[in-house]
């Protein structure tokens, strides 16, 4: 066994990378195609505001985190379903609002800082085995319904309109997707941190995108893109001692780069 | 004995802002008609079609679609659409045959596998329109008219005996507009397709349709184009004096 594998916390930090890798780009993809990206980043933020509730109330915060992202992603689809808000402003209202929530939160607690500082850069070396269980549990949700889900999401992301006619449940399915991303976010919190988490739902998505030659092969590449950058990434911050959640987020920043200037030259 | 009713609206308004896009529109679309809807830009052709599809709720008036009111219609299959316009962004990765065959989804109810017979009715389509040899490629790297014939491939791909079409032929170059009413006229005959069709180009449409709906936020006209180029509708919606020059093929 390699050197680094012999410690109980980095054979937890592998895992629970390659789950939240493995299942990033499998939202990721939809959200980027239908320019929604941002609403990752949002309900990270909102996540982070359930943290703080966790944290002020002494809850389980991952938990806490999950109850207050779910509970934003169905108000974010409300809010763009009913029309009145274009999309980025409803998005732009949740992630301030969020973010001011934890930091009001934050100054009414004062102890608990160092604690929340875990959740904004993650800290996936001290995920514990409850953590893991929970990332199983979380990812095999989400790698289901998108299993099951995937001819009608691939329509809706193809065309909402024609998805509508098809006799699809467009609504539902939308709230639905919602719903997951702010799954996915949760457990992505715990390894690269609020802040970054969106970067693993987008960067492999869009190298798979650019890529691939067709849909199927699009959502493997940003697998396989995703995960490679999650082993780079704790294998740099390991070996340097560097922030785990920033190493992943730049190895994957620079695998990206590095095959776009490939695709250029050859 | 009367052909069936296809599409029934019944004074249908639709509000948009405040102000009236559609108002009093009430028209019947019967089995294996070839309905061409004409007007000028802003005349609410494209809102109809969506009213008509129950993409949007009607402010007045009911809607039926085989009979059945649209918000409770089920059989979507029995449909095919293609709306307006560059329908998908074009670095959208899937090639033409997963674009082709998510139009089948319609016929398998969530969570279904893909069948043999999904196989046969996506490898039909494609053949029917020409498009074998292009199946493997990405639907973004096609020309324009090639785009164009997967969407329409992907609204037949379910043998639909209704099909809607906006604007089908932006885009596209001449003979591939006539390979394109060719395969229509086909469709209308050997399958009895009802078939509607919305364009801004009267002079085509005029040639090609077997009746003809003109809309200005009303109904102005609705019958068969001879009549409608020497009534006063023309004059009353187009310019006075435009003359509509009509193509034969």
């Amino acid at each position: 066994m390699p050197e680094f594998l012999q410690y109980g916390f980095m054979q937890r930090a592998f895992l629970a990378g390659i789950i939240i890798a493995a299942i990033a780009p499998m939202i990721g993809i939809f959200l980027v195609l239908r320019r929604l990206s941002l609403i990752a980043d949002t309900l990270a933020h909102v996540a982070l505001a359930g943290v703080a509730v966790g944290l002020l109330v002494g809850v389980n915060p991952v938990l806490a985190a999950l109850l207050v992202a779910v509970l934003g992603a169905m108000g974010i689809d409300r809010l763009r379903a009913t029309g009145r808000l274009p999309g980025e402003v409803a998005l732009a209202l949740f992630l301030s609002g969020g973010l001011a929530v934890a930091t009001v939160l934050i100054s009414l607690g004062r102890g608990f800082t160092v604690g929340l500082f875990g959740y904004l850069f993650g800290s996936i070396t001290t995920v514990t085995p409850a953590d893991l269980w929970l990332a199983l549990a979380l990812g095999g949700t989400i790698a289901l319904s998108v299993l099951l889900l995937y001819r009608e999401l691939f329509a809706i992301t193809f065309n909402e309109e024609t998805a509508r006619i098809s006799g699809i449940p467009v609504d539902s399915i939308n709230l639905l997707l919602s719903v997951l991303t702010a799954l996915t976010v949760v457990i992505g919190m715990r390894l690269v941190g609020v802040l970054l988490i969106s970067a693993l739902l987008v960067i492999p998505t869009v190298v798979g995108i650019q890529v691939a030659r067709n849909f199927r092969q699009a959502l493997g590449i940003a697998i396989l893109h995703s995960v490679s950058s999650v082993i780079v990434g704790l294998l740099l911050s390991y070996y340097l001692d560097l922030a785990a959640g920033g190493a992943i987020v730049l190895s994957a920043l620079v695998l990206f780069a590095l095959l776009a200037f490939a695709r250029r030259v050859l | 004995m009367s052909a069936r009713p296809v599409v029934e609206l019944a004074g249908v308004c639709y509000e948009y802002d405040g102000e009236r896009v559609l108002d009093d529109v009430t028209l019947t679309i019967e089995e294996g008609d070839f309905l061409g809807i004409i007007g000028p830009n802003g005349a609410g052709k494209t809102t109809l079609l969506k009213v008509m599809l129950g993409l949007l709720r009607p402010s007045c008036g009911t809607v039926r679609l085989f009979g059945t009111d649209v918000s409770r219609f089920q059989e979507w299959w029995r449909i095919g659409y293609l709306p307006q316009g560059t329908a998908f962004d074009p670095r959208f990765p899937a090639t033409v045959e997963e674009v082709v065959a998510s139009g089948r989804v319609s016929r398998q109810g969530v969570g279904r596998l893909f069948t043999q017979a999904d196989r046969e009715a996506v490898e039909h389509v494609l053949e029917l329109l020409g498009l074998l040899d292009e199946r493997n490629r990405r639907i973004g790297h096609l020309s324009l008219g090639q785009q164009q014939r997967v969407l329409i491939a992907r609204a037949l791909v379910n043998h639909p005996d209704l099909i809607v079409l906006d604007e089908p032929l932006v885009g596209v170059d001449a003979p591939s507009q006539e390979q394109f009413y060719r395969l229509l006229h086909r469709l209308n005959r050997e399958q009895g397709t009802t078939l509607v069709l919305v364009t801004h180009d009267v002079g085509v449409i005029a040639s090609e349709v077997a009746k003809l709906a003109c809309l200005n936020r009303q109904l102005i006209y609705h019958g068969c184009p001879e009549d409608f180029l020497e009534s006063e509708a023309l004059a009353k919606v187009y310019r006075p004096g435009v003359r509509i020059v009509s193509h034969t093929h």
